[in-house]
């Protein structure tokens, strides 16, 4: 096993566990650390995978902005235990139910059905052609997003203003 | 790198986010796991960007950051509106529109 292969697995094995620990954790803050571990261990496997712009970006404003914003939003409420009544053992039934069926069909329609025909990659994915593909052929989405995050932030300002 | 590994590990913490969202009860947490569902999603676009050398998945990802930053901002804003009707953020509690 070469050491492409191994950083692969390890980025991998990393995420997965925290991820795990993400659900699992009682405390809030707790579960946020673990999912920014979480999303730096993909942010790894991003640059394994020649997406080393996405790596960045998964760091830069993944980990150090939706994460903050998520660690405002515990910091700002009142951190107590969220009590109240347990999940009943139906819940847990429905659940994993609901889970087996969407792993079962991910493995069956992704894994055993679709077939891939396309060769290893030809084309080196470079920082070049993916702002040349991004600014010339996905222009209009692109600032299709920056409307939507405007529209993001003023609908925001808006929910979270005091009404008087 | 073999595709088939990616997508097990994109699918797992893909249903890791959905078990999140059914068992848990702390909001905050729910809206985390829907941030570990868009993360699954995005491992399988690089993934397959990849695999077939073609960078539009890589593209898409971006998108799909995009979106996941305004969702946050607006789960933001939502959290604040809901503080200050009630007080808990259990999703037990959250009755107001049951019939």
């Amino acid at each position: 096993m070469d050491l492409y292969s191994f950083f692969i697995y390890l980025f991998s094995f990393m995420s997965i566990v925290f991820a795990i620990f993400v659900i699992a954790v009682k405390n809030a803050v707790h579960s946020a650390i673990f999912l920014i571990f979480t999303i730096l261990s993909i942010a790894g496997i991003f640059f394994m995978l020649n997406a080393e712009f996405l790596g960045a970006v998964q760091i830069l404003v993944y980990a150090g902005g939706i994460m903050v914003i998520y660690l405002f939003i515990i910091f700002l409420i009142k951190l107590e235990e969220v009590g109240g009544k347990r999940r009943n053992a139906f819940l847990y039934i429905v659940s994993s139910l609901i889970l087996l069926l969407v792993a079962g069909e991910i493995v069956y329609l992704l894994i055993k059905r679709a077939s891939y025909p396309f060769p290893p990659p030809t084309k080196f994915l470079d920082l070049k052609t993916f702002s040349d593909v991004l600014l010339k052929n996905y222009v209009i989405p692109f600032e299709l997003a920056s409307l939507l995050l405007i529209g993001a932030m003023i609908a925001t300002i808006y929910l979270a203003r005091k009404r008087t | 790198m073999n595709i088939n590994f990616m997508i097990i590990v994109g699918s797992i913490i893909f249903l890791i986010g959905i078990l999140g969202v059914l068992l848990r009860r702390n909001l905050i947490i729910i809206l985390m796991s829907i941030e570990l569902m868009l993360n699954g999603v995005n491992l399988n676009f690089i993934a397959f960007a990849n695999y077939l050398g073609d960078v539009k998945g890589q593209i898409f990802a971006l998108f799909v950051i995009a979106v996941a930053v305004a969702e946050a901002a607006v789960a933001f804003g939502l959290i604040i509106a809901f503080m200050r009707n009630k007080d808990t953020f259990n999703i037990d509690d959250m009755t107001l529109m049951k019939g």
